[in-house]
C-alpha cells in the first residue's frame, strides 16, 4: 500500500518573485489544510528547476525546510525527529518522478509524510519577458494509504530523443561575465510542444490500455505546455473537455508546480471525493513523459 | 528487503595537478600552508574534452563493466551530480533542463530506465543511494544506476583569482578535484553484501553556510563557505547523535557493530581526522582505526568523494571479504547520516 494525496497548497500571487518563497507559502497553506505537525514531515522533495541567483548548492529544499520549521537542527530540537530535503530535477516531469519515490518512502515505512513542493522562478527573480514559465508554487502532503483500492495505481514512463532535446535551459558561462547570477539561456527547438504532446498522449494511452481504465470516468491533470495541450491530450486518449484541468488560460505554464496546482483547483470545485479517477499525465524537455492512476 | 551494492565504477581524468601548483597559481597566496592543513598532495583536473556529462558517462561505462546487468536491465537512472556542465570543457554550459540523466540513459543504451536529477551539494550521490534504496525496499524497482560527473574545479578557477586573505570563503574550492562514479544498486541475496542500514538527514538550520552558485566579480561558477561554523564541532557531532538516536531507537550499538573500516567525506586530511575523533567523543567508544582515504591523490571528488575511495580500497583489497564498513556522508546543507554495508562480493 502506498501513498495518498493528504492536502495541497498553492502560490500564484504575482508581488511574490522567489521560487522559496512560493513554495513556502503553499507548503503552509498545505500542512495547516492536512491539519499535521510539520515535525512529523521527514522527506521534502523540491522538484522545482529554476531558482534564485542560480544556486546550485545546497539543495533549494532545503532553504524550504528552514523556512517551515521542519526539524532544522536534529540535536536542538530534540524530539527524536529528523528529515531529509533534496532537488529532484527532471524539467516539468519531476513531480511525477517524485510522487513514485514518496509512493515507495511510504511502502516501506519508511516515513510517515512527504512533502512534494515545485516551483520556479527566473533566475534574476525579474520574470522577463522571454522567460517560459509562469512563476508560482504548490504543496502537496503525500501521507500513507491504507485501502490498496485508493491512492496511486502504479507508474509508467516513456523517453525519447528529440532535436535539441526539445527545451534546453543552461547558464552559458562564455556569454553571461559577472552577471551568472541574474541569466539562464532558454532554447525552445522547433517542435517541441507537439511532440512532448505525441509522446505524453502514446505513454496515456498505453498506461490506459494495459491498466484496463475507462477514459470517460478519468479527469486529466496534466503538463501544459501550451494553451492547447491539456485539451489536446484529452481528445488524444478519450478523456472529456469538462474532465479537463486546463490551467494555461488562468495561469500560463506554472511548470514544475503545476501537477500541485492542478490537483488543487479540482479539489477546490469538490471533484476529489473518494473514488474520483485522476489520471496525472507529465512531459518534459528530452523528451520525456509519465503516467500514474490515482483513485481519490 | 534490503539492497546492497552490486558494482562500482570510477573515472578520473588523466591530468594531475599538484597542490603546489594550483597555491602557486592563486593572484594572492594564502599565509599559511594549505597541503599542510589538507594533506592534499595532488588532485585531477578534467582534459580538455572532459565535462559533467563526459566524466558521469565514462564512469557508469566502467561500472556496467563489472556488472551483471546490461543497460536494458536497469530500471532507474538517477544523476546526482553538483555540476551539470556540458559542451565540453572549454564551453561550460550549466544545464539545468532536461536533466543530464536523460542524454545518458540514451548514450549508455538504457532508454527504458525512469531517470531524474538530484541536487543534494556533496550528498547527491547519497541521496540517489537512498532513492533507490527506499524504492528496492518496497519492492517499486529492481535496481538502480547512480552516476556522478562532478566537473567541480570550475571553483577552483574562480577561487585562485578570487581569494584575499585568510578568511576568504572560497578556500574550500582550493581542495576539490575532478571525477566521476557510479553504482549499481539492487536488492540483496544474502547479508555477506547488503546496505545494513542507511540513514540520511538535513539540519536545514545551517543551509546558509555554503552556497554554490556564479561568481559575482568574475566569469565563473564559485562555492563560498562559512569554514569556521560548517566544521564546527557542533555541526560535525549531528552525525554521531542521529546515529545513536537510531541505535537507542533500533537497538545495536557502536561497539557490538564492529565496523571494519569507517570512511568519511574527503575534506582534507586534518578533519577527516577530527570527524572519527568527535564522533568518538559522542559514542564513548574507539571508532574502526582504518579510516579509508583517498584525499592525498584527489582531493575532495564532491559528490563522488567516498566512491571514488571505496573504489580504490576494494582494488588495492583494503577491503576483505565480508567486511564491514560505516560510511559517513556530509555536505552542505547540513547534511549527515551513516550507512552501513558489508561487502563479500563486491570486485573492482
Amino acid at each position: 500500500m502506498g501513498a495518498i494525496i493528504l492536502a495541497t497548497g498553492i502560490s500564484t500571487d504575482k508581488a511574490v518573485k522567489s521560487s522559496v518563497e512560493h513554495a513556502v507559502i503553499a507548503a503552509k497553506q498545505c500542512i495547516a489544510a492536512a491539519q499535521i505537525k510539520a515535525e512529523d514531515i521527514a522527506l521534502i522533495i523540491n522538484n522545482g528547476i529554476y531558482r534564485e541567483r542560480n544556486i546550485v548548492e545546497p539543495a533549494i529544499a532545503l532553504f524550504i525546510q528552514k523556512e517551515l520549521g521542519i526539524n532544522p537542527d536534529f540535536v536542538k530540537d530534540n524530539n527524536g525527529k529528523d528529515a531529509f530535503g533534496l532537488d529532484l530535477m527532471n524539467g516539468g516531469m519531476g513531480a511525477l518522478n517524485a510522487m513514485k519515490v514518496a509512493d515507495s518512502f511510504l511502502q516501506s515505512d519508511s516515513v510517515r509524510y512527504v512533502l512534494i513542493v515545485g516551483g520556479d522562478s527566473h533566475p534574476s527573480n525579474n520574470n522577463p519577458s522571454d522567460f517560459p514559465y509562469t512563476t508560482a508554487g504548490s504543496a502537496m502532503l503525500l501521507g500513507k494509504n491504507v485501502d490498496p483500492k485508493c491512492g496511486f495505481q502504479g507508474f509508467a514512463f516513456k523517453s525519447e530523443k528529440f532535436e535539441g532535446q526539445g527545451r534546453l535551459s543552461y547558464i552559458e558561462f562564455k556569454n553571461v561575465g559577472s552577471d551568472g547570477r541574474n541569466r539562464i539561456t532558454i532554447k525552445t527547438a522547433p517542435g517541441y510542444a507537439p511532440a512532448a504532446l505525441k509522446l505524453a498522449g502514446a505513454t496515456a494511452r498505453s498506461y490506459i490500455a494495459n491498466h484496463k481504465l475507462t477514459p470517460a470516468k478519468l479527469h486529466l491533470i496534466s503538463s501544459q505546455l501550451d494553451s492547447h495541450f491539456a485539451k489536446a491530450l484529452a481528445k488524444d486518449i478519450g478523456v472529456s473537455e469538462a474532465s479537463t484541468v486546463d490551467l494555461f488560460g488562468q495561469y500560463g505554464d506554472t511548470h514544475s508546480a503545476t501537477f500541485g496546482v492542478g490537483y488543487h483547483q479540482l479539489q477546490k470545485k469538490g471533484l476529489t471525493k473518494p473514488g474520483t479517477e485522476i489520471l496525472f499525465v507529465g512531459a518534459a524537455a528530452g523528451l520525456d513523459s509519465g503516467v500514474v492512476h490515482y483513485v481519490c | 528487503m534490503k539492497s546492497r551494492f552490486e558494482s562500482i565504477g570510477v573515472y578520473l581524468p588523466k591530468t594531475i595537478t599538484s597542490m603546489t601548483d594550483r597555491i602557486a597559481s592563486m593572484v594572492n597566496p594564502p599565509p599559511f600552508d594549505l597541503t599542510a592543513i589538507t594533506g592534499i598532495q595532488e588532485v585531477r583536473t578534467a582534459d580538455k574534452d572532459d565535462d559533467s556529462y563526459t566524466m558521469a558517462l565514462a564512469a557508469a561505462r566502467d561500472c556496467l563493466s563489472r556488472s551483471q546487468y546490461k543497460p536494458e536491465d536497469i530500471d532507474v537512472i538517477i544523476i546526482g551530480s553538483i555540476t551539470r556542465f556540458t559542451g565540453g570543457g572549454e564551453v561550460r554550459n550549466y544545464t539545468f533542463e532536461p536533466p543530464l540523466s536523460h542524454s545518458i540513459k540514451f548514450a549508455l543504451g538504457a532508454p527504458q530506465a525512469m531517470h531524474f536529477d538530484v541536487s543534494n551539494a556533496c550528498a547527491g550521490m547519497f541521496t540517489g543511494i537512498l532513492l533507490l534504496d527506499r524504492m528496492i525496499r518496497a519492492g517499486t524497482v529492481r535496481n538502480g544506476l547512480v552516476i556522478s560527473g562532478d566537473f567541480i574545479t570550475p571553483i577552483t578557477e574562480t577561487a585562485v583569482k578570487e581569494i584575499v586573505g585568510a578568511a576568504d570563503p572560497q578556500f574550500g574550492s582550493m581542495t576539490v578535484g575532478d571525477s566521476g562514479a557510479a553504482v549499481i544498486i539492487d536488492r540483496a541475496i544474502d547479508d555477506a553484501d547488503c546496505i545494513n542500514y542507511f540513514e540520511i538527514m538535513s539540519c536545514a538550520e545551517y543551509s546558509h553556510l555554503c552556497l554554490g552558485m556564479p561568481s559575482e566579480k568574475s566569469e565563473g561558477m564559485a562555492l563560498y563557505t562559512i569554514n569556521a561554523e560548517m566544521h564546527k564541532k557542533d555541526r560535525i557531532q549531528l552525525w554521531p547523535r542521529f546515529q545513536l538516536d537510531y541505535y537507542k531507537k533500533n537497538g545495536g550499538d557502536i561497539v557490538s557493530e564492529k565496523f571494519d573500516h569507517i570512511l568519511h567525506h574527503q575534506v582534507g586530511s586534518r578533519a577527516i581526522s577530527n570527524f572519527s575523533k568527535y564522533g568518538s567523543e559522542i559514542f564513548e567508544a574507539e571508532l574502526p582505526k582504518s579510516s579509508l582515504s583517498g584525499v592525498e591523490l584527489y582531493g575532495n571528488t564532491a559528490t563522488t568523494a567516498h566512491m571514488v575511495v571505496l573504489y580504490h580500497a576494494l582494488k588495492d583489497k583494503k577491503i576483505k571479504k565480508g567486511e564491514k564498513v560505516l560510511i559517513v556522508p556530509a555536505a552542505s546543507g547540513v547534511i549527515t547520516g551513516f550507512l552501513s554495508a558489508t561487502f563479500s562480493n563486491l570486485k573492482v
